[in-house]
């Protein structure tokens, strides 16, 4: 497609320019010119239908909805004059006609569009004295709920159905002013993009069933990462109150995600915040005592390591790291192995699935967040082959000792792994579970999650992006990364612990060489492609 | 004003519908049916045909008389789209009756303009959408293309040329805004009657989001007879900018009313006294609502006009859809708004806040006033939802609905006031509230809300989920 | 499962309707008239309204099944458009027109006369599912005033008494 062609046109006065056939909307939020909407939504096809969005345009008598006019040159565009503003009061006085203002037990106040544009722009009582309108309050489907008295029949939701996802469960029933959001009965909103209904909608209407009541949005506090939930990587915003994670709500990466993310996605949290989550460590000494200070975790580790290799030489001893770590506890994850000259390196992934395309959105089969990063750093072979010679090293006893990575979130080790790791004389396991049936002798120690990590990953399509810290790690739980560098230390291969911004610079320059990104700070909130979608590699391993 | 001697005047529309059988192929055959599609077929190029319609200055008979030729220009010429010729014969607009006659009389002389108007804008598909409380209308049309498609007047090879002309009969639901161009574009394509966004206008991007032309029963039914008789005849018929054969349907408190042809230009008060034989019972007029409801209304000192386009604006209302209707002297003007807000309450689709909301509003408050429960501040409060709601929407529903409104609350304002104090038994000084501050209106108002309940097309109001707050309960079913 | 899908999904195969083979046929034509088989839904209730003897749920879950469309944006259509007959309605649906010019020549007296007569308020069905009452918008036949539209037909310029007969003309 060729550029379109500039087009010079004012909005206030001010002078801009845009590609023909950019809506006004779009090109005064560009160029920071607040203009109210709702129906509006970047990521859908303009509607023009809630009329807040009107301005003055030289070209018309009547004020006109900015999501619908496209900008033409010379075109002159008012956003401030009286009658401006007139008829924004007129619609938003309009609007609360119906809406119940229940703000205070209402789950999107606080976020809520038709909150904030009142506020702004809004009348501050309403004329009318009569009953307002009642409309359902009922559930949608398994994920998400109505409360119809809220709706302002903006359609995004169902405009998001019908281009995004393409499922079409939602639809405006009745007309005028009885028009309300509904599913038909039997066949409820149930698709994999469901909750990005909750997100887009301007006010309470459709509220997700799995956050209801949980938190008040103003006491949350946002961190930009990216989920972990697949390899499509959406970018996300976590959002934490009291050092927990309340929800993930997806952020705007027209590269990866556009404005959405899957429901499974959503869920990804919940491991960090489960109650069986394991919170200590269990370091089983020499003595048979269970020693729980964190401190002795990479000695104890390192000790037990070394035991086996002084036993049965190095090549007895594996590790299996996953497809869940970061791009860095891969990173010297591969070192410290190295340095214990072992060959048996391998990775932990969640099994492939089917993939799901919607319209506008694919949910990849590839359910690990990292695969091409443990593709890159430990090669390739690292997921299957070298697993499997490492089980069979393991059942015929030629491996006797091993650490392994097991935070593959709900992912349990298969039975075969199970009863051949019970036959290792030394077994390291970072978990998220407390695993009672785990062999006597381990060392068991708690994994790291989503939202605690800072560093980055490797999404399916070669895209490497930041993950940051949201909440702060349980006070008893020191981060993997740390663990094997103080491991690294024993070996005499690193002098002292560095954050993963440091071990992300000493990273990228061992496996991307040709792409000279120093610090971590360049990957941004929108990561950076480093390798094309398309082609396929020459495998760049750590030497 | 002078009047016409109406009995010169030569019916060109009405002319076979009092006729037995003037609904059958063979009548209209026999008188001169046909000709006229086959003479713009045959002897003219499709440009030619634009260029004779535009020079006869007909115009749209829907109720914006926008020019007829000059839409049909907007259509692009080189364009690999399918193009479509809809014809609209979703007659709502209250007290509007006339395409109705043709339709159930003389559905061939519809066809027949569709065909030159389709073949005009040189389109091979064309809709006839019929609203769908009209059945038997319905069956005459169905009966009528089949007709003509055994005569070889509709389908392949018209007249022995290669022009090929399918023509369907779509059957609208109940729903006033599919009188809208769009709305009515948007129903033909399955999908809710709810207006588009203008621009791009039909002409350019309409049904199936290809180059569309809409025109109204009465307008394409005049179209034969521009090509027989020339567009200097039609100019001849009324004014020059404006011209041509009018129905005008008069309804209301007439001794004789019903659907007159006369020509542009008319008076409005020959049409009342003469043709539609006075007010009724002997009663004075009081007023007049001069081009369907949506139209402003006149009060009886201002009927001295002339029924066309031009010269209804000129006094700040419209001809609209040609639907005059009459009030006497024993109306209730407040209770007439009340009906007329009613029908925009009803018939708005719901889709811009102004319109969906504002209509709904001045229901309630006209509902109340008619209560007895009326404030003087109401007056000017819906005078300004008016304001709220003129130009602020997609299509001009909206505008529909506060025209009426404005003018009826200024021209009539003391009846509201008069009716407001009548029924000033409530407590002025509370201004929240409203009718529930007087005792045993509570009561009343529950049982309003019961009613309300019970009537169809609206959410149940359930008495438990207003007296709960609504939030703390999800329910599970449907 | 929620609680909501497990309801209606039992519901819905209790009730599932077909087409007639001759249903079929018509709206196999229709299809042929318009470019996509979306703008075929109008004229699909229609066949559904004859078929079924009004639309409800099964029937718009029928259609779904047979035009591939989404049942959410049938009902979401289907709820817009008030002249469908809706399952449940009784057999003749008095449809009485109390718009402005009806209103002006009297239609209160006959919505007030059928209330008295039936026993049922307008948007109600009599007990023996005999009569549905509903007030509706223009009926395009103001000349005629008051007018009931019944089913099909049009019954204008209405006296008390000519509607006494009609609907005795019913029993």
């Amino acid at each position: 497609m060729s550029e379109a062609k500039l087009v010079k046109f004012k909005i206030n006065g001010q002078e801009i320019e845009a590609p023909a056939g950019t809506m006004v909307i779009k090109a005064a939020h560009e160029a920071g010119i607040d203009v109210p909407h709702f129906c509006y939504h970047p990521g859908l096809t303009p509607d023009g239908n809630c009329r807040m969005c009107l301005v003055e345009a030289s070209n018309a008598r009547k004020p006109v909805a900015s999501c619908v006019t496209p900008v033409a040159e010379g075109l002159e565009i008012t956003t401030d004059s009286d009658t401006v503003k007139e008829a924004r009061e007129g619609v938003l006085e309009l609007m609360l006609l119906n809406h119940p203002l229940d703000c205070p037990i209402c789950d999107k106040s606080g976020e809520c569009m038709l909150q904030d544009n009142v506020y702004d722009h809004g009348p501050d009582n309403s004329r009318m004295t009569e009953p307002k309108m009642m409309k359902p309050t009922k559930d949608l489907g398994s994920t998400v709920a109505l409360w119809g008295n809220r709706c302002i029949v903006c359609q995004r939701c169902t405009r998001f159905c019908e281009e995004v996802s393409g499922t079409g469960e939602l639809a405006i029933i009745h007309r005028g002013d009885s028009s309300v959001v509904d599913v038909f009965p039997g066949y409820p909103l149930e698709n994999d993009l469901s909750l990005n209904t909750v997100d887009i909608c301007p006010v309470g209407a459709l509220i997700s069933k799995d956050f209801l009541y949980e938190a008040r949005v103003w006491n949350m506090k946002d961190t930009p990462s990216i989920c972990t939930g697949c390899s499509k990587g959406c970018n996300v915003e976590i959002q934490q109150e009291r050092n927990q994670t309340r929800r993930i709500v997806p952020r705007h990466n027209p590269e990866v995600n556009d404005y959405w993310m899957c429901d499974e996605g959503r869920e990804v949290f919940k491991p960090a915040v489960s109650e069986d989550r394991l919170l200590d460590y269990q370091l089983r000494t020499a003595d048979g005592t269970i020693d729980t200070n964190p401190k002795n975790a990479a000695s104890a580790i390192f000790n037990g390591l070394n035991q086996v290799s002084a036993n049965h030489g190095t090549q007895a001893i594996a590790g299996i790291g996953s497809a869940f770590m970061s791009c860095e506890e891969l990173y010297v994850f591969k070192l410290l192995f190295d340095g214990l000259q072992t060959p048996h390196l391998g990775a932990f992934s969640r099994p492939q699935r089917e993939a799901k395309s919607f319209k506008q959105f694919e949910i990849p089969g590839d359910p690990n967040p990292n695969r091409l990063g443990v593709e890159r750093i430990l090669g390739r072979e690292a997921l299957e082959e070298n697993l499997e010679k490492i089980l069979s090293g393991i059942q015929n006893q030629s491996i006797r000792g091993a650490l392994i990575f097991d935070d593959l979130l709900d992912w349990d080790l298969p039975a075969e792994w199970q009863s051949a790791l019970s036959q290792l004389e030394f077994l390291a396991i970072f978990s998220l579970r407390d695993r009672t049936h785990l062999p006597q002798h381990s060392c068991l120690l708690p994994a790291t999650t989503f939202g605690e990590k800072d560093g980055s990953m490797l999404n399916g399509e070669g895209r490497l992006q930041r993950l940051r810290i949201a909440t702060q790690l349980p006070r008893t739980i020191r981060y993997e990364h740390e663990i094997l560098q103080q491991m690294q230390q024993e070996l005499g291969m690193r002098s002292k612990v560095v954050p993963p911004s440091a071990l992300f610079k000493e990273m990228g320059k061992a496996v991307w060489p040709q792409l000279e990104i120093s610090t971590i700070r360049e990957l941004g909130d929108q990561g950076i492609q480093v390798e094309s979608p398309t082609e396929n590699p020459q495998r760049a391993t750590v030497s | 004003m002078a009047e016409l001697d109406l009995s010169k005047y030569e019916k060109i529309l009405f002319k076979h519908v009092d006729q037995e059988g003037s609904d059958t192929i063979d009548y209209y055959l026999k008188h001169g049916g046909y000709e006229g599609a086959k003479k713009a077929i045959t002897e003219h190029r499709p440009s030619e045909v634009i260029d004779i319609v535009k020079e006869s200055n007909l115009r749209g008979r829907g109720g914006a008389g926008f020019p007829c030729g000059v839409k049909w220009s907007f259509v692009p010429q080189n364009t690999d789209k399918p193009k479509y010729f809809v014809v609209n014969a979703d007659e709502s607009e209250p007290g509007t009756f006339k395409d109705r006659v043709l339709i159930e009389r003389d559905p061939h002389s519809i066809i027949e303009g569709i065909i030159i108007g389709s073949y005009a804008i040189k389109c091979n598909v064309a809709y006839l959408y019929i609203r769908g409380e009209l059945v038997y209308g319905y069956e005459q049309l169905v009966k009528a293309v089949k007709e003509a498609y055994d005569k070889g007047m509709l389908g392949k090879g018209l007249f022995g040329t290669d022009y090929n002309l399918d023509l369907t009969i779509h059957r609208g639901a109940g729903a006033y805004i599919c009188g809208e161009e769009t709305g009515l574009l948007s129903s033909l394509e399955g999908k809710r009657g709810q207006p588009k966004i203008k621009p791009p206008f039909p002409a350019v991007e309409g049904l199936f989001r290809c180059p569309t032309v809409v025109n109204n029963v009465e307008t394409v039914c005049n179209l034969q007879h521009i090509i027989n008789r020339g567009a200097e005849w039609f100019k001849n018929i009324g004014p020059e900018k404006g011209p041509g054969p009018k129905l005008l349907c008069v309804s209301g408190h007439v001794n004789k009313p019903g659907t007159y042809e006369v020509p542009m230009g008319i008076n409005l008060k020959q049409l009342i006294y003469d043709v539609a034989g006075g007010v009724w019972k002997g009663n004075k007029l009081k007023a007049v609502i001069p081009g369907g409801t949506s139209a402003k209304v006149l009060k009886a000192e201002e009927v001295d006009v002339p029924c066309d386009f031009d010269s209804m604006m000129a006094i700040d209302t419209m001809l609209g859809s040609g639907a005059v209707i009459v009030m006497d002297d024993t109306t209730d003007m407040v209770d007439a708004l009340y009906n007329i807000i009613r029908f925009y309450h009803h018939e708005s689709c719901g889709q811009c806040t102004p319109c969906r909301e504002g209509t709904g509003w001045l229901e309630k408050i006209l509902k109340r006033i008619m209560a007895g429960h009326g404030r003087m501040e109401d007056i000017d409060t819906m005078l300004n939802i008016c304001d709220r709601m003129v130009g602020k929407t997609i299509c001009v529903l909206a505008d529909a609905a506060a025209f009426p409104c404005s003018s009826i609350v200024t021209k009539f304002r003391s009846e509201f006031e008069a009716k407001i104090q009548q029924g000033a038994g409530y407590d002025k000084r509370i201004f929240t509230g409203g009718p529930l501050v007087q005792p045993g209106a509570v009561s009343r108002h529950n049982q309003e809300r019961r009613k309300d309940k019970d009537t169809p097309n609206r959410i149940s109001l359930d008495p438990e989920l207003i007296s709960k707050p609504s939030q703390s309960k999800v329910e599970t079913t449907s | 499962m929620s609680a909501f899908q497990e309801i209606t999904q039992a519901a819905r195969e209790d009730e599932r309707v077909e087409f007639s083979a001759e249903a079929k046929k018509k709206i196999e034509w229709i299809y042929t008239r318009y470019p996509n088989r979306e703008a075929a839904l109008l004229p699909v209730l229609r066949v559904a309204e004859k078929e079924f003897d009004g639309i409800g749920a099964a029937a718009i879950d029928c259609i779904a099944r047979e035009m591939g469309l989404s049942p959410g944006y049938i009902y979401g259509v289907f709820t817009f458009y008030t002249h469908y007959k809706r399952a449940g309605e009784g057999k003749y649906v008095l449809q009485v027109c109390a718009t402005l010019p009806c209103a002006l020549r009297g239609c209160r007296d006959v919505v007030h006369h059928l209330e008295d007569k039936l026993g049922i308020k307008p948007g109600e069905t009599t007990e023996d599912g005999k009569f549905t009452l509903k007030k509706v918008e223009c009926l395009a036949s103001c000349d005629t005033a008051p007018v009931v539209q019944i089913n099909d037909d049009y019954h204008e310029n209405l006296t008390l008494e000519d509607l006494d007969k009609l609907l005795e003309s019913f029993e």
